[in-house]
């Protein structure tokens, strides 16, 4: 502040100037860095998410997958999964299409059942995500 | 009357750049720097499967500073040695697998419940269906939010 500014009846004049300048600088701040993204790993305490019996009859079945986040609609996440399952048994898991515009996030996962005996199939799910959230895991369809 | 008009103008700058910082969308899409991360040899795993067999190799990014840095990998997978003419083919995060001739390649992200938070890994699986044994050379990149390593 100059001694002009120091005189009473400008004072208010540099007050007022002083915050504009430092909302102006506030706005200028850099937001988003490599380590200011936060990110969330959404897993359950569960061992398994889903432990299913699957038929050695039915050569397809095709389950969904949502989070459900806690404050925001459709969160940028990436879905994780393990198995524990007949070994050449195939998986794989994609951005439900049919779910998309839905507040949730939701990933279907296939597996082509190559075991010939019944056997029950175990999976574990998580999400990177912009949110936090629950998991939850329904059957859609078997073939 | 002078300052009382100067006041005015200073406030109604204030007010605008306090409405313009109100507006504003923090993270656009200027604002988040997208590296590609690789590493400097020719191939990063191997991985060899009997015909008629599927096998398995898992490949781990670790981000430098970010916990659970969303990742977006491809895997150019070659066949017999690391030559353009033996490339099979490149798989991505996208959960589709790839079939050349029989041969079918898949990923997926593994859950990390036992990793550190900056740890991401891949299984890769190969289908082998060549007719022979075959060795599979995988080259990974990483495009992240984040610088990492690739092991």
């Amino acid at each position: 502040m100059t001694r002009l500014a120091q005189l009473t009846e400008n004072q208010l004049e540099e007050v007022v100037a002083e915050i504009a300048r430092e909302t102006e600088e506030l706005k200028k701040r850099q937001f988003t860095g490599t380590n200011n993204l936060v990110i969330h790993h959404v897993k359950s305490a569960n061992t398994w998410d889903l432990d299913e019996l699957v038929l050695g009859t039915v050569s397809y079945v095709q389950w969904r997958v949502t989070l459900t986040p806690d404050n925001v609609s459709r969160p940028f996440s990436q879905f994780q999964f393990n198995f524990d399952a007949y070994a050449d048994n195939e998986f794989i898991a994609y951005v439900d299409p049919l779910n998309i515009d839905s507040s949730a996030v939701s990933f279907l996962v296939e597996m082509n059942n190559l075991n010939p005996s019944d056997a029950n199939v175990r999976m574990k799910f998580a999400f990177k995500s912009l949110d936090t959230g629950s998991i939850s895991v329904v059957r859609v369809f078997e073939i | 009357m002078r300052l009382r008009l100067d006041i005015t103008h200073i406030l109604g700058k204030a007010q605008q750049v306090l409405r313009d910082f109100k507006g504003r969308q923090l993270a656009g899409a200027d604002n988040i720097v997208v590296t590609s991360n690789e590493s400097v040899a020719a191939y990063d795993k191997t991985l060899t499967v009997a015909n008629g067999a599927a096998g398995t190799v898992t490949v781990a990014f670790d981000a430098d500073n970010q916990n659970y840095s969303f990742t977006d990998p491809t895997f150019t997978v070659y066949e017999g040695s690391v030559a353009p003419a033996n490339l099979l083919f490149v798989l991505s995060n996208d959960g589709a697998p790839t079939n050349v001739d029989g041969t079918t390649g898949g990923v997926r992200e593994v859950v990390s419940s036992s990793l550190t938070p900056r740890r991401t890994e891949w299984a890769i699986t190969i289908f082998n269906a060549s007719g022979s044994s075959q060795t599979y050379y995988i080259k990974a990149k990483v495009r992240s939010a984040d610088t990492g390593t690739i092991s």
